[in-house]
């Protein structure tokens, strides 16, 4: 896979990695896997459409840009306020408040440390991506937390993200294991302004029974690129879900694959609601690996301007696994001739002891409901923003934490007064 | 129910698996442009079919084999297929079905096409593809009075030149795809069919095509137009002999239904499998395409997919004409080592157009069955709608179902619908069933018929027949 888009800005990475590769955190072994990436990501370049993975999603707007490299970004400029008690800035490694059994690293601490390093680069990449290998040669940034067992927590952990800095790329690589018996939710928020380039990898290690909840809230920058690879590793009876909300970035691609052992059960949600000329894309990878898993994905999208929303969805079932249930369903609706939407909701089943499904819908708003309202006394834009609020209230209806819930509101609030 | 049970059901022999001895007049094997100029000569073509097959030819040069798809096979040497065979015994311009070679029409009678019983019962009409000529052709008359052109491609290139040059390659164009190109280059014969304006053909038309010289590839061309408010149903079976080695079937089938015109066209598609061993067997490549050119037409494309080592096509739909309808039902069972890759294309550019796609999937033993579909709104098409359903049934732990769906939508007043499952045979259905007192073996059939029932119902009736007792066939072997 060699590519031909980004030819010029691969040049100036690999000029500006040179520059920072030294003083990069990590120690010689870590560097010398940097280097290695690098020369990866120079010979294999961004991925372009050719790519089955990125039919969708062209990033070509992106190639042909030349971000500076930063180790961190900065969200102090922005007006962000924690949505509970504990919560963690990114860019500002503090002693932050957190609950007993939770651990955070200092990033540069935790690639040193060999408890952390043992999983670092360690999730299985069935489709490999050239900006991962981006990544782990520039990650500088992101959260490295380490969960004890049997830790319960009664409310989530907000992490903030907040980009400020013009014209810069930061590489971000968050590390979370969660021992055995450990139930815990974080709120993982993206918010920014001006134009930027966030390249996001994050790695979860479920051990047995663990429970793991992340409400992720995209607010990235209107002009952001936001690329976040998640990866997943369920072991037994562990159970996660992922509340994916995608509101910002003008190219937002979201790739997460998941891999369930016996009884391991995964969630998976998401609202993307875009207005002008934004793009964003779900790819998410299921491979049921043990016996009696099962999973769930269920992603509504509203598209209104000239926005554009991918979804591919890949549900696997392998041999000799038995009593395995997943469902999977994407549904959409166009506001604007100029929105469109490109789904692909994939079943591969190598077993007869299955149950899947999956389903896929684009439509519009229904006419003579709209109709009815109207007859109600309600205008037109607001029995529209009601019936758009009540597409996703299914969703909404699950997210766990109060907080989150009320900031989804008033966020959904403020953007469908665009609408 | 138990695996051995599923295997032994499912352990059916092929039937049609016998080789008619007669003389061919076959070409060696090979090909470049004098083989092509030789297979031109021979069907006495016009200059432009031989110019467009050189043009092809060169073409298909510069493509590589596509390597995409979730089938697999070794590679194909096209150099070792002989581009041309027919049965020496054929003269040209049979005028009754006594003059034909009693062998060939035994061969037919062993498959159940009732030739001559046709004649009397059935009403249908059938243009025997044997190889690559068509030996026999009835019902002519009878069509001729109504105005329908219904004759092997050849005759066609012949006596409609300007209907060919017209229309060949108007849907499905040389630089298509790897085996269509090829085909454009390499074709034989195939079937010819022209419906005029207003008229609704009197009978079902029907095509059985039959590879039966070893080493040979099949590459027929298949043409149907349906010029305004016309209507035809046509008929397409498909057998081949038990052979060790593979053979290459690369057909190109092009439909153009004018404004208000209804095309329909229904696969029963039976070539040989290969054995439990996946040794031999067709390999079915085949680019199957229609384009609903003027408003309110309607494609219909109903198929019944048991045969063939490796299936792989996808019959499509063109809806260009405003509120213009495109279908597509299809059964695709595979056992053994069989692989299918199929589905459809459902490409809407017109206001008002709608579609359907029914699509059930039945793999057992080792085989592989894949969905591969795609429904395109492009911006212009106003309330275009959409549904899709593709169920897949699992018999036994070892086969294989994939569903890999593609919907773009590129206009807010469309509406696109898909659903799929994947499951086994009900263990509940089953008990309900013997506890009905109908036996295991009788059960499964009931339920995998009932599973098909909405894409049977769409056949014609003579084929509705034929696809239950091939599904039965299949089922075939006792289960305790």
């Amino acid at each position: 896979m060699v590519t031909t888009i980004g030819n010029v800005s691969i040049g100036h990475y690999l000029e500006q990695f040179s520059k920072v590769h030294d003083s990069l955190p990590g120690d010689a072994l870590l560097s010398k896997m940097r280097l290695h990436a690098m020369q990866n990501f120079v010979k294999n370049g961004f991925p372009d459409r050719k790519d089955e993975q990125w039919k969708y999603t062209s990033l070509y707007s992106l190639a042909e840009k030349k971000f500076q490299i930063v180790s961190s970004q900065r969200a102090v400029s922005l007006d962000i306020k924690p949505l509970t008690d504990w919560y963690i800035f990114l860019d500002e490694p503090n002693n932050y408040q957190l609950p007993d059994g939770i651990i955070l690293h200092k990033f540069s601490d935790g690639l040193q440390n060999p408890n952390i390093i043992k999983y670092l680069n360690k999730s299985t990449v069935t489709h490999p991506n050239p900006l991962l290998d981006f990544n782990l040669a520039l990650m500088s940034q992101g959260y490295i937390i380490e969960v004890n067992e049997n830790t319960r927590l009664t409310a989530p952990i907000h992490i903030i993200c907040g980009s400020s800095l013009n014209g810069v790329t930061t590489n971000i690589r968050n590390i979370l294991i969660v021992k055995e018996n450990a139930e815990v939710s974080f709120i993982e928020h993206y918010i920014g302004d001006n134009q930027y380039f966030n390249n996001i990898t994050t790695e979860i290690f479920l051990s047995r029974n663990a429970k793991c909840c992340i409400d992720s809230i995209q607010e990235e920058s209107a002009d952001g690129y936001h690329i976040a690879d998640l990866f997943v590793n369920q072991q037994d009876n562990s159970h996660f879900s992922w509340n994916s909300f995608s509101f910002g970035g003008l190219m937002a691609r979201n790739y997460v694959e998941i891999e369930l052992n016996s009884g391991a059960e995964c969630n998976l949600q998401g609202i993307s609601v875009l207005t002008t000329e934004q793009h964003v894309d779900h790819n998410i990878l299921i491979t049921h690996l043990g016996s009696n898993s099962s999973s769930s994905e269920e992603f509504k999208g509203v598209y209104a301007g000239k926005a554009h929303g991918v979804f591919r969805g890949d549900i696997r079932v392998n041999k000799e696994v038995k009593n395995i249930i997943s469902k999977q369903l994407n549904k959409n609706i166009l506001l604007s001739d100029s929105a469109k939407v490109s789904t692909q909701p994939r079943l591969e089943i190598y077993n007869n002891d299955v149950q899947c499904s999956h389903g896929a819908t684009v439509g519009q708003l229904d006419k003579e409901t709209l109709f009815y309202l109207q007859t109600r006394g309600l205008s037109e834009d607001s029995a529209r923003r009601i019936l758009i609020i009540a597409f996703v209230q299914s969703i909404l209806e699950n997210v766990n934490s109060k907080e989150v819930a009320d900031y989804l509101e008033l966020k959904l609030d403020k953007i469908l007064l665009d609408i | 129910m138990a695996n051995e049970q599923v295997a032994k059901i499912l352990d059916k022999n092929y039937q049609h698996g016998f080789v008619t001895e007669i003389d061919s007049d076959t070409l060696h094997k090979g090909l470049n442009e004098d083989v092509i100029k030789f297979i031109s000569s021979k069907k006495k073509e016009p200059e432009f079919l031989l110019t467009r097959r050189l043009k092809a030819f060169q073409h298909w040069l510069t493509l590589e084999e596509p390597s995409w798809q979730s089938v697999h096979y070794p590679k194909i040497n096209y150099q070792d297929i002989i581009y041309y065979s027919a049965p020496k015994s054929v003269k040209e311009g049979y005028k009754s079905l006594d003059e034909v070679d009693p062998k060939l029409l035994e061969t037919y009678n062993k498959l159940g096409i009732p030739l001559h019983e046709q004649k009397i019962l059935a009403g249908v009409a059938v243009d025997a593809v044997f190889d690559s000529v068509s030996v026999a052709t009835t019902f002519k008359e009878k069509l001729k009075e109504a105005g329908v052109i219904f004759c092997p491609f050849s005759e066609a290139a012949q006596e409609y030149p300007e209907l060919i040059e017209q229309y060949l390659g108007s849907v499905v164009p040389i630089s298509d795809n790897y085996f269509a190109c090829l085909n454009s280059a390499v074709f034989s014969d195939g079937s010819f069919v022209y419906i005029p304006k207003g008229v609704r053909c009197p009978m079902e038309l029907s095509t059985y095509f039959r590879i039966n010289e070893a080493n040979t590839g099949q590459f027929e061309r298949t043409l149907i137009i349906a010029d305004e408010g016309s209507y035809v149903s046509y008929l397409e079976g498909c057998t081949a002999p038990m052979r060790d080695e593979n053979q290459l079937h690369a057909a190109v089938v092009e439909l153009v239904a004018h404004q208000d015109a209804e095309i329909k066209y229904s696969t029963v598609q039976n070539w040989y499998p290969g054995d439990e061993n996946g040794v031999g067997g067709i390999y079915n490549f085949v680019t199957k395409r229609g384009v609903c050119k003027g408003a309110r037409a309607k494609i219909s494309w109903t198929q019944i997919e048991t045969g063939s080592a490796i299936t792989w096509k996808y019959p499509s739909v063109i809806l260009k004409g405003d509120g213009s309808i495109g279908e597509f039902y299809s059964v695709a069972l595979t056992n053994n080592l069989q692989q299918a890759d199929t589905g459809t294309k459902m490409i809407h550019l017109g206001k008002n157009t709608t579609s359907t796609i029914i699509s059930k999937g039945i793999s057992a033993g080792k085989s592989n069955n894949t969905y591969r579909g795609l429904v395109r709104v492009s911006p212009n098409a106003k309330n275009a709608r959409n549904y899709t359903q593709c169920d897949s049934l699992l018999m036994g732990d070892q086969c294989n179902a994939n569903t890999y769906p593609y919907v773009e939508v590129n206009n807010s007043t469309a509406t696109v619908e898909h659903e799929a499952t994947t499951s086994r045979i009900g263990e509940e259905q089953l008990f309900y069933c013997r506890q009905r007192g109908i036996d295991q073996e009788e059960a499964v059939a009931m339920i995998v018929n009932g599973f098909c029932k909405e894409v049977f119902k769409e056949l014609p009736m003579e084929f509705a027949v034929e696809a239950h007792r091939l599904l039965a066939v299949s089922l075939e072997g006792a289960v305790g």
